[in-house]
Formats: C-alpha cells, structure tokens, sequence
C-alpha cells in the first residue's frame, strides 16, 4: 500500500512494533522507517526517543536473523504497552491478495511483510482505523522459523478502537516475513453478460465480465485478485463484525460508556446499503477502480493484452485469479473481461405455460454450458445479461432485452427468460365441453363421471423468421386420456408429468397453426374404474 | 450531456480530461424496444501507440452504466479495450485501450438511454360510404434524454431509417407510415352478455351497440410489410362536403402482420336487439333416494328480434352465450361456434325501407346437458 505515509493515516493499516528484550536500551538506527503518527485515538506529546524507547527493541536491525538461545529469554511477557504509542514502523508489503466472495459481503485479505523482530518478546500492533475490517479474523503466522517464534496473544486493548497487538514471543533477531490474514467487508465483485444474437437467431456471440468494486475504505495498491463463486456460509456479517464496539462483544447500550468519550466506530465510513450511488431516476451512475491493463512481455517485443482469468475448482467453490495484480482504489470499480466466446448455438423457444407464465407467450433462449455450445470449461456465475441481436453486416445491433442468469454449472443448460412476446402468440381455445359415464353410490347421488375436453391450439407466428413453440397444458387430475387422433402431424406431444402434457412444434414464419387434442378425465369413482381397468 | 475525452497521465485516480473532443459521427437511435433506447454512436478516437485512456462521462443524463460498449470498428485486431474503470462519485468510466500503431479509430458506443422514446399515433379518415380509410400514423419522438442529438437516424423495428435531429426536451411528430386506400369493415357487436336484453327494461335510454372500424395489416390494404405498433388512433369521416367529421378514436394494440384490428369508434342507437327467453325448463331430471335432485338437462328457448333504423344495410355480429354441456335442437340463423360456450351469428340487415326498420328475427332452442344443481 503506497504512498503509505499518506494513504494509511487516513484511512488504511498501520504497523507498529514494539520489542522488549533483558531491559536493554537499544536506539533506532534506521529512522527511515520510522515515522511519528498522530491520530485523535492515541495522541500524546512526542518525546525524545532516546529517552522514551527505553525497553524498547531496535526497529530496523539487521538484514539477516539471528538465532538467541532460549534462556535469554525471559519467561514472562512484558507488561502491554499503555494506551499510547508514539514509535510506528511501516513496513511495506511484499504481497497482498484479496479473494472476494460474490455470495457474501466477504474479502480475505493476505498480506506478506517483513517485520524486524528482536529476541525476545515483541509486541505488534495492528490498527485499522475507518476500515471494515473483522478483528476476530485477524491472523498472525510467521512465514520462515516458525519454531522459533510463537505468536502467543493478540490483545484488543481497552479504551482504544481499531486496535490489535500481537505477543510475539522470538528466538529470532531480525527480519522475518509474517503472514497476516483478516476478512474486511467493502469488496465486492459480480459478474454481467452480454450477449449478442445474430441476424438468423441462431448462434449468440456470449461475452462474461467481472466487475470488482471497493467500498472497503481502503486503498489497494498491486494487489493479487482473485474471485470466488459459491455459497459462504457465515454466522455473522462481516460488516457487522467490523462495526462492534469490542470485538467478540458484549454489546453496550449507548450511553453507558458515554463517560469514555468514545465517539462512533465508523464515524466516516458511509452506509453499506448507500454505498452504490444511485441517481435519483434509480440509475446506477458510477461505481467504485482504476489500474492499469494487463501487459506482457513475448518474443522479446512488449505488447498489451486482455488480462488472463484463470479458473479453477476449489472444494464446492470456484476459483477466478486475475493475472498480475490490480489497484483497487477506495470508491471505484473496474470491469475486465473473462469470457468471450462466438458461434455459440442457441435455441429460441416460445413457452406457453399458463401455470408459470399465465395467459402469455413467453420467449426464451437457450444454449448450454458445455463443449457442443463452445463452453463447459468452468461454471458461469450469476450475473444479468444484456440481449443484442446483430440487424446487419456493420455490427450494429438492435436490444433484445435483459434476464438473469442463475449460477451455471459445467454440461447445464442456460434458459434465458426475455419475457412475454407480443409478436409470437399461443391461444387455447375450449372448444367443446361435455360429461359422460356417470355413476351413483347407493343413495343415489354422483359418485362418478367422466370430463371430455376438446380444445384447439392456436399458434401464431407473425415474426420474419420461424418460431419453435412449447405449450404445456395442465388437466388438474392424474386420471386422463389424452386422444391424438385429431393432432397435426407436425405437433410432438409428450407426457410431461401425471397431469400436464407438453406439445412442441415449429411454425413457419408468419403464419398460423391450429391443433387439436380431446382430454378424458375421470372423476369420482369413474377413476377407479379407470386404474382398474389399466391393471 | 455525454462527454468523451482522450486522458494522459499516468495516474488515474488524478484524472486530466483533455484534448480535442472527438466529434459524433454517425449516430443511430434505435427505438425498436419500448423497455430501452439504443444509441450507437461512431467516434474517430486519435489513439497513440501503447495504452491510451478514454474518459466516457455523462450528466444529467441516464445511461445505464453496465450497458455502454465500445466497439472497434478499424482495426479490431490491432486495437484491443483492455478494461473498464468507474471512478468514484462520477458519473464516468475510464476505458483503457491498447494499440499497436498510432491510429485515427473509428469506435461505435452504444448504451442504452433512458427517457427518449416513441409513442405511435394514427389518424383516420374513412370515406363518405365507409368503405376505405385513408390511413396515416406519426412516430411522436419524445427526448427527455438530457442529450441533444444532431442529425441522428432513427430506426424502428421497420421501415427505413431516417435521420433526424433532436433537443433535449423536444417532442416531435413525423409522419411515416401512409395508405390511402384501407378496405374497412364497419362491425356492429351485440354481445348478450354485456348488453341488456330487453331494451322495455331500461326505462327512456337508449341501448348503444358498440360500432367499430375492422381493418387488416395485410398487403390488401397497402400495409402487411411489419406489424403495427399500438397507438392512439383518431377516426374521421369524409361528410361529402369537402370537410370531415370526426367520428371517435380508440387505442390500437399492436397489429402484426396478417392480423386485424377492430377500432371500436362508438356506439350506434340505430339498431336496436331485443332477446327475451322464452322458454326454460328442466328435463330429464335424476334424483336420488331422498327424492333430491341430482342431475338434470334442460329445454330452453330463446328469441331475439334486430331491427336496423338505419338507411343503410349493416352487418351485426350477434354473441350468444350458452355454458357447459349444451345441444342445439333448433337454430333459424347460421352461427359459428367461437369456443365451447360461443356462438357468433353474422347477420344481414337490409337498410329500413318506408315501412319501418327492416327486422330479423332469431329463435334458438337448445338443451343444456348433465346440469347439476
């Protein structure tokens, strides 16, 4: 994260370590990398280091680690330090990556640097002031002589927000590159689709994108990004998590520490539910990122390229890793694309349901996830999608509307509802209704009859091009007989479940199709007669 | 207002917009979806060897953000949009593109706008016998974009484009669709089961029959090239004089190519039905033990008398309604069955002569089947 200096003090992580070690007074001998800070939470009056860092360790010691014997050591920590801290080492980052979860309001940030230990006890301190960052998440490992130093404590003093030290308990005298992992909320990503039809409606040019975006109140800088698709489990909201007063709680009722002056924890930090800014006509003006492209280097000559997204399955998750690294500035968002694939063969269909869709023809299309559609290497995640279809040779393109796409597992079909169709129409018409066969129970009332239904389907096609029709008729019994005798030969008919019966059929274009079927049912005791007579 | 810019600097959060303004070449506004306007717009963008950033800004104006794409249109291989950044508390996005050699690009942005769109309308002029109509319908452009656009083309779903130019907050009507010579039917509906029947029944007022204008989209009437889009249409007579009157107007919904439209214009006093059941009685009655009935048919009779007071013949299509199981023993009048409980009697009425109205009359005696109580 640079420029540190500037980008940390207002909003972002700090460092500061403190070493105790045989009450030896050491003096800092590298002050580049030690800057006074002065933040409202833990301000005191600066006073000469020479006299204020007695049993403090050397901050910028030495290159290479030394190894101390374990009684020089003592056996108890020191006592934490006070409420105030007045020496602050910066150390940069060597790595960060962030893995965002698109199910959940969850990051998981990893952050590689060096920290200069000395032998003995070392405190850490963590602060993340105006950020949403979890503390019970945070995570101290070292990354080399991890039996020689043994993170014991990490301490959330009291009285002060935003605030974690470690205890760190060192044979090792030097630099040491840690690991620290904590979840922040702010980040998010989530994927879009455009897809563009061609003039026949018979293939579909499908591009995916993934748009990240940082609310997180912190700046990312050269960060290894990488997506996740899956459903998280979480007990608690990260957000939440990040906004307590005391880490692991208890809750405090306002007013009760009042004395203590505290102020808000997140005073600065805005809204999650208003963070994306939206104008008041409910249009999405702006979102969250900047950075530069992907560059690579081939054949000696430097050019630039879409930035690869390799993809991979991890557990029940999906692994999305940008290549190289992104900045992630607070506040913006960045789209890059993932996927782009042409000549993917799709299929309209025109669905006539009135269980699901009432009294109307809806147009579908689909295609699939897998290689006979040009696809099937990794799952699709969720994301809406925007339908083009191409109205000439010079690419310009007509909107065909938008839909939803639920998460796409490999080999699983894609159905993209675009809504009802007014130029495309299916039209059930009763024709004749009457009832037959009846039977009486001893008292003499109806135990039992039979329903028959002779009704016409008409299809009307007024589009340019030929429609494929799906229309499923529900008989609201599982005791029918459906007579084919009348159907046109053009209409495929299968039973879809015990009560509803599918037709499909092609219809030119523009023209029309009547078809015919005549439905039995059998009511009452009619129906048992009717199973009877099937065994 | 939409703004394209060049940017230099590296940094871009520290955004500089600069450079020329690439001119708005040929820009198209697709109103073929009543949901969203497509704009597809064709800029030259100067790009320079290496990553070039262009800055995409707009105000006060509603785009939708996930929808705007840059397409290269001159050298899609050696020019490559690398990623898209969206700063923050902007209402912009930053494309950043990579090219091979110093070019003067032709891009096309298109984006879906908000707030300019299309009404159709369609005036009406049949004449004096009612028997053709001279048809006219107007693209009203309704641009409450935010943007102005000058010279753009504006294509629908058919038809040629045509170019344009609009204002921000400019309403105009175009005529673009002409036939002069539309057979008309004119339809007079009499549906028993929305009309009274008995016109003694409704004390001193008149029962209207709704009159309509039937027309086709089809080559017969000079039309059938693409389905007409609903709208307001209003409807006028030729009166003989060299003037017109104005006859009603009704919202057409769209017509597709092939299908007809009934534009329902008035009601008509000039016809008068009156329908009375004459007859409607219980036959074949099944009971049960306890003497209660459980299945029944019956016998019905209904009669209907039209008189037309016009001085003209009419053809009324009479609705009658009969549900369930139903038989008809006896019809004077032919009659298509619509649907199961649907009949639609096309009638013929000659114009009234000296006597009085000319007059038909109906009698259907039919039988409901397995009624049960």
């Amino acid at each position: 994260m640079a420029p540190a200096a500037v980008i940390l003090l207002a909003a972002g992580v700090l460092f500061v370590v403190q070493s105790y070690w045989q009450n030896s007074a050491q003096t800092i001998e590298d002050k580049s990398v030690t800057h006074r800070l002065t933040q409202p939470a833990v301000s005191m009056a600066p006073e000469p280091v020479a006299t204020k860092t007695e049993g403090l360790a050397s901050v910028g010691v030495p290159a290479t680690a030394r190894i101390v014997p374990q009684e020089d050591i003592p056996d108890k920590p020191p006592f934490a330090p006070a409420s105030a801290i007045e020496l602050v080492v910066l150390p940069k980052p060597d790595q960060m990556q962030v893995t965002i979860y698109n199910s959940a309001d969850l990051t998981l940030v990893r952050d590689t640097r060096k920290l200069t230990l000395k032998a003995g006890w070392n405190w850490l301190q963590f602060m993340w002031a105006e950020t949403m960052i979890d503390p019970t998440s945070l995570s101290l490992r070292p990354l080399e002589y991890a039996d020689k130093i043994d993170v014991q404590q990490l301490v959330y003093p009291a009285r002060l927000q935003d605030i974690g030290r470690w205890l760190i308990r060192s044979k090792v005298e030097g630099s040491v590159s840690f690991e620290i992992t904590y979840f922040i909320s702010g980040l998010s990503w989530r994927a879009f689709y455009e897809g563009i039809i061609s003039p026949d409606e018979k293939t579909m040019q499908l591009k995916n994108y993934v748009r990240v975006q940082n609310y997180s109140g912190q700046d990312y800088e050269n960060v290894q990004t990488r997506l996740i698709i899956g459903q998280v489990h979480l007990l608690d909201q990260i957000s939440l998590l990040a906004g307590r007063q005391y880490p692991y709680g208890p809750e405090v009722e306002s007013g009760e520490l009042e004395s203590l002056d505290r102020g808000s924890k997140f005073k600065g930090l805005r809204d999650k539910d208003s963070q994306e800014k939206v104008d008041y006509f409910g249009l999405e003006l702006n979102g969250p990122m900047g950075g530069l492209g992907g560059n690579r280097m081939a054949g000696g000559a430097f050019f630039y390229d879409f930035k690869e997204i390799a993809k991979e399955g991890l557990s029940d998750y999906f692994l999305y890793t940008i290549e190289g690294t992104e900045d992630l500035p607070n506040e913006w968002a960045k789209r890059l694309p993932s996927l782009d694939v042409s000549d993917i063969p799709i299929k309209s269909l025109y669905k006539y349901d009135e269980d699901r869709y009432g009294r109307q023809t809806v147009r579908f299309v689909s295609f699939a996830n897998d290689s006979e559609h040009k696809l099937g290497t990794t799952p699709l995640p969720n994301g809406t999608m925007k339908l083009y279809r191409q109205v000439n040779d010079e690419q310009n393109t007509s909107y065909v509307g938008g839909a939803d796409i639920k998460y796409i597992p490999v080999n699983e079909a894609v159905e993209l509802n675009l809504g009802a169709d007014t130029l495309v129409k299916v039209e059930p018409v009763l024709m004749d209704s009457r009832t037959e066969n009846y039977l009486f129970n001893d008292k003499g009332d109806i135990a039992g009859w039979d329903e028959i239904e002779t009704w016409h389907i008409k299809l009307t096609n007024t589009r340019d091009i030929p429609a494929d029709f799906e229309v499923t008729r529900n008989f609201n019994t599982d005791s029918w007989d459906l007579d084919m005798t009348d159907i046109a030969a053009q209409v495929n008919y299968s039973k879809h479940d015990s009560q509803h019966a599918r037709f499909t059929m092609v219809v030119a274009a523009r023209t029309e199709h009547t078809f015919q079927y005549q439905v039995k049912k059998y009511c009452g005791t009619r129906k048992d007669v009717k199973s009877k007579q099937a065994q | 207002m939409l703004l394209i810019a060049l940017l230099t600097g590296p940094a871009v959060q520290a955004r500089t917009k600069l450079v020329a303004l690439p001119q708005r070449d040929a820009t198209v506004i697709r109103l073929d979806n009543p949901a969203a306007t497509l704009i597809e717009e064709e800029r030259i963008l100067t790009l320079q060897k290496g990553l070039n950033k262009v800055d995409f800004s707009w105000q006060a104006v509603f785009v939708e953000a996930d929808s705007i794409r840059l397409t290269i249109l001159d050298h899609p291989e050696k020019v490559k949009l690398l990623n898209i950044s969206y700063p923050p508390g902007e209402a912009a996005l930053v494309w950043e593109i990579a090219s091979e050699g110093d070019y003067a690009e032709t891009v096309r942005i298109s984006y879906l706008l908000y707030h300019i769109d299309r009404l159709v309308t369609y005036k009406a002029v049949a004449d004096k016998d009612e028997s053709k109509l001279d048809l006219k319908s107007y693209l009203i452009l309704r641009n409450f974009s935010g943007e102005d656009f000058d010279k753009a083309k504006i294509t629908l779903d058919y038809g040629d484009a045509f170019e344009v130019s609009t204002a921000h907050e400019e309403t105009k009507q175009m005529l673009f669709l002409k036939a002069p010579t539309v057979p008309v039917t004119k339809v007079w509906t009499w549906d028993s089961a929305r009309l009274p029947w008995d016109p003694e029944q409704v004390e001193n007022q008149n029962i209207g029959i709704p009159v309509s204008y039937r027309i086709f989209n089809n080559k017969d009437s000079g039309l059938g090239q693409f389905a007409l889009w609903g709208g307001k249409t209003r409807l006028f007579q030729d009166d003989g004089h060299e003037s017109t009157i104005f006859l009603g107007e009704d919202n057409a919904t769209i017509i597709p190519v092939g299908q007809k439209a009934e534009l329902y214009i008035g009601d008509s006093r000039d016809i008068v039905v009156t329908q009375r059941k004459m007859k409607d009685a219980q036959i074949n009655v099944r009971r049960n033990n306890g003497g209660g009935v459980v299945l029944f048919d019956t016998d019905e009779l209904i009669t209907a008398k039209i008189e037309n007071f016009k001085d003209k013949p009419a053809v009324l299509t009479m609705i009658q309604h009969i549900p369930g199981q139903w038989e008809m023993e006896e019809c004077n009048l032919e009659y298509k069955r619509k649907d199961a409980a649907t009949l639609e009697f096309e009638i013929q009425l000659p114009a009234r002569d000296d006597k009085g109205p000319a007059t038909k009359e109906l009698t259907m005696h039919y039988h409901r089947r397995n009624v049960r109580p």
